[in-house]
């Protein structure tokens, strides 16, 4: 009997030790899909040059997506992720005057103030139980107005911060490298420690999770202060890939920010999903805006395919659930 | 009954609305007298008469538990509508019929997508948004389109025997119709319901479904009509007028008293709320502080508002 019982804890099931679901499995073969496609229609489609486009394009949406993702799980959604993008941007550019040497304190200093934001949103959702999409509206209003007082025309930023976004190291962008590591701690944390698995009890059942004794305010201060520290990360990225700091670069990324968290089957209720689907959806994204750009479909056509992406994936998730 | 609002929490949401606009006026009147003359009075009107028509239609939404991150979206495109038929009168015929088409489809949309297909509603509304938008700018290939048609500037800015705007009487009409639907009117009564307490509405028989797909379908009509409003009162329409009308009408409708959990408030209020906000967008100019103050005070307020309504609703 004991034994059975040790059994059962022991001998996990196959997709506990290798984290694969039929969302991922799904997203692998979308992914394939279009690669065949666009090889099969251009010849330069295929060529490393273009895939690492491709992969340039998703380092913005990756950051964001990772730090959407997290906030996700807890049951909560981050509006503002697009607000901290050009408050980020905006600070960058402001302070660091295109004098790189300044460096090595603004961007710190940025990140801290992206991560004070992060911090007064999860205290105004635990403390004052305003719900998190008009608490983060509303935020988002507040840091937007903060962004083009700060810049109100988009200043140059320092050139060396270039290198973040078109440097490559073993052939791969800066950029999308520090996504990647990113990404590795975020699953890391989320799977194998315990913050990660009071993440996934608070987003489960927020009051089970708080009888249990986890402290459910200061895990959800977290979530917040991690995705507002991803959207100031991409900010400053984003001042190295367009040569400055504009107070509206980041308008619009809610959507961006949310897309590839829902298409990679993190449910909006919270508590079931990850950081891998993100990854995927991102790259499905990034792949079927380049092959549309092949096809020379215009940028607006391309809004409407993401809109209508997002609406079927999250109709056809939410009647799974 | 202790609580730490104290006599202030005896109050209705209704009259802690008013008095706040009755201080809020009083202020205004010390600090900004220019404020309160006659010219700049019509001004706020004149901008009243949009704002007060989405929030109204952003109200009914909220009041079935919903969001329509989507109607400053729609009063774009209600504009590039009524821009797009040419400046003649007979224009009219095809700008009316076609807004309350484009706009009701798409609220019907919003509305079975949310209802049948179980989206989150400002998700959906969200995707909407960049649906309509895409679709809107490769119609108008992003360009700015042309002027308005006589009738459609009436509605934005003309006046009455040079008193009263053209919109604010609109805007009193359909404020009149949506309170007595919403008090008198079976229909009203059942969105209170639906909003409410959905499974108690189901229990009697109500449709819940129809009822929430009728309220995000009046939602999207009333952005249409305070879009051509819009476009009546700037003239030269581009692909982004409205914009910010999204988060101006909920902070409106929250401000008035419409409880983001349902079946509480009503269209008064959230045409209280748009006057409040009005007043204060004023005021901020008035003083001479930078636009941008706008917007943070807009998110202070929205934030603010919805807090204090949370613990009032604890505390009583």
């Amino acid at each position: 009997m004991s034994m059975d019982a040790e059994m059962s804890f022991t001998a996990k099931p196959f997709r506990h030790w290798f984290p694969i679901s039929l969302v991922h499995c799904g997203l692998l073969i979308l992914i394939l899909v279009l690669i065949g496609v666009g090889a099969a229609y251009s010849d330069r489609f295929a060529t490393t040059s273009n895939i690492v486009n491709v992969i340039r394009a998703t380092v913005v949406p990756l950051l964001i997506g990772i730090g959407q993702t997290v906030v996700v799980l807890t049951a909560a959604i981050d509006l503002s992720i697009g607000a901290v993008v050009s408050l980020s941007g905006a600070l960058t550019a402001t302070l660091a005057e295109q004098d790189a040497t300044r460096l090595w304190w603004v961007i710190p200093l940025v990140m801290v103030i992206c991560m004070s934001v992060g911090l007064v949103n999860g205290l105004i959702v635990t403390q004052f139980r305003v719900h998190p999409i008009i608490c983060t509206l509303g935020t988002s209003a507040i840091i937007q107005g903060c962004a083009l007082l700060i810049a109100p025309v988009p200043k140059p930023g320092p050139t060396q911060l270039e290198n973040l976004a078109f440097g490559d190291t073993l052939g791969l962008p800066n950029g999308a490298l520090l996504a990647l590591v990113l990404l590795a701690i975020t699953w890391l944390v989320l799977r194998k420690f315990p913050l990660g698995a009071h993440i996934y009890a608070v987003g489960g059942d927020e009051r089970a999770a708080r009888i249990m004794g986890i402290k459910t305010t200061s895990v959800i201060c977290m979530a917040f202060m991690f995705s507002a520290s991803c959207a100031g990360f991409a900010g400053i990225y984003m001042v190295g890939l367009l040569g400055s700091g504009s107070p509206i670069m980041g308008q619009g990324y809610a959507l961006t920010s949310i897309a590839p968290v829902v298409l990679g089957g993190t449910i909006l209720a919270g508590g079931s999903g990850g950081v891998g689907g993100t990854l995927l959806a991102v790259f499905l994204i990034a792949l079927l805006n380049n092959l549309l750009n092949f096809l020379q479909v215009s940028t607006f056509y391309q809004w409407v395919v993401q809109g209508a992406i997002i609406l079927i994936a999250v109709s056809t998730f939410s009647h799974r659930k | 009954m202790t609580s730490k609002l104290g006599p202030l929490s005896r109050l209705s949401t209704g009259q802690a609305i008013v008095g706040c606009l009755i201080i809020f006026v009083v202020i205004a009147a010390v600090l900004a007298p220019a404020m309160l003359t006659g010219r700049s009075l019509q001004n706020m009107l004149v901008q009243f008469g949009p704002l007060g028509v989405v929030a109204m239609g952003q109200a009914f939404v909220i009041l079935v538990r919903g969001l329509d991150l989507s109607v400053a979206t729609v009063m774009a495109t209600a504009a590039v509508i009524s821009a797009s038929f040419g400046s003649e009168p007979s224009a009219l015929l095809f700008v009316i019929p076609t807004v309350f088409f484009v706009s009701g489809t798409i609220g019907l949309l919003n509305g079975l997508l949310i209802t049948k297909r179980n989206i989150e509603p400002f998700l959906c509304t969200l995707a909407m948004l960049i649906v309509v938008q895409g679709i809107r700018s490769a119609i108008t290939k992003g360009a700015p389109l042309g002027e308005t048609p006589a009738f459609i500037r009436a509605l934005g800015r003309g006046m009455i025997f040079d008193v009263v705007p053209v919109n604010t009487l609109l805007l009193i009409g359909l404020g009149a119709v949506s309170a007595f639907v919403l008090r008198r009117v079976i229909f009203g009564r059942q969105i209170y319901l639906v909003g409410s307490n959905e499974q108690a509405a189901r229990l009697v028989g109500i449709k819940n479904d129809q009822i929430k797909i009728s309220c995000y379908v009046m939602s999207s009509v009333f952005a249409g009509v305070a879009g051509m409003m819009l476009a009546g009162y700037l003239n030269q329409v581009d692909n982004w007028v409205g914009t910010g009308y999204d988060l101006d009408s909920i902070v409106a409708a929250v401000l008035g008293g419409v409880a983001l959990t349902g079946g509480v408030g009503g269209t008064f209020g959230a045409l209280i709320g748009a006057l409040v906000l009005v007043l204060l967008s004023n005021f901020i100019l008035q003083l001479g502080i930078p636009i941008h103050f706008q917007m943070i005070m807009k998110g202070v307020v929205v934030i603010c508002a919805v807090a204090l309504y949370a613990r009032r609703k604890e505390t009583q």
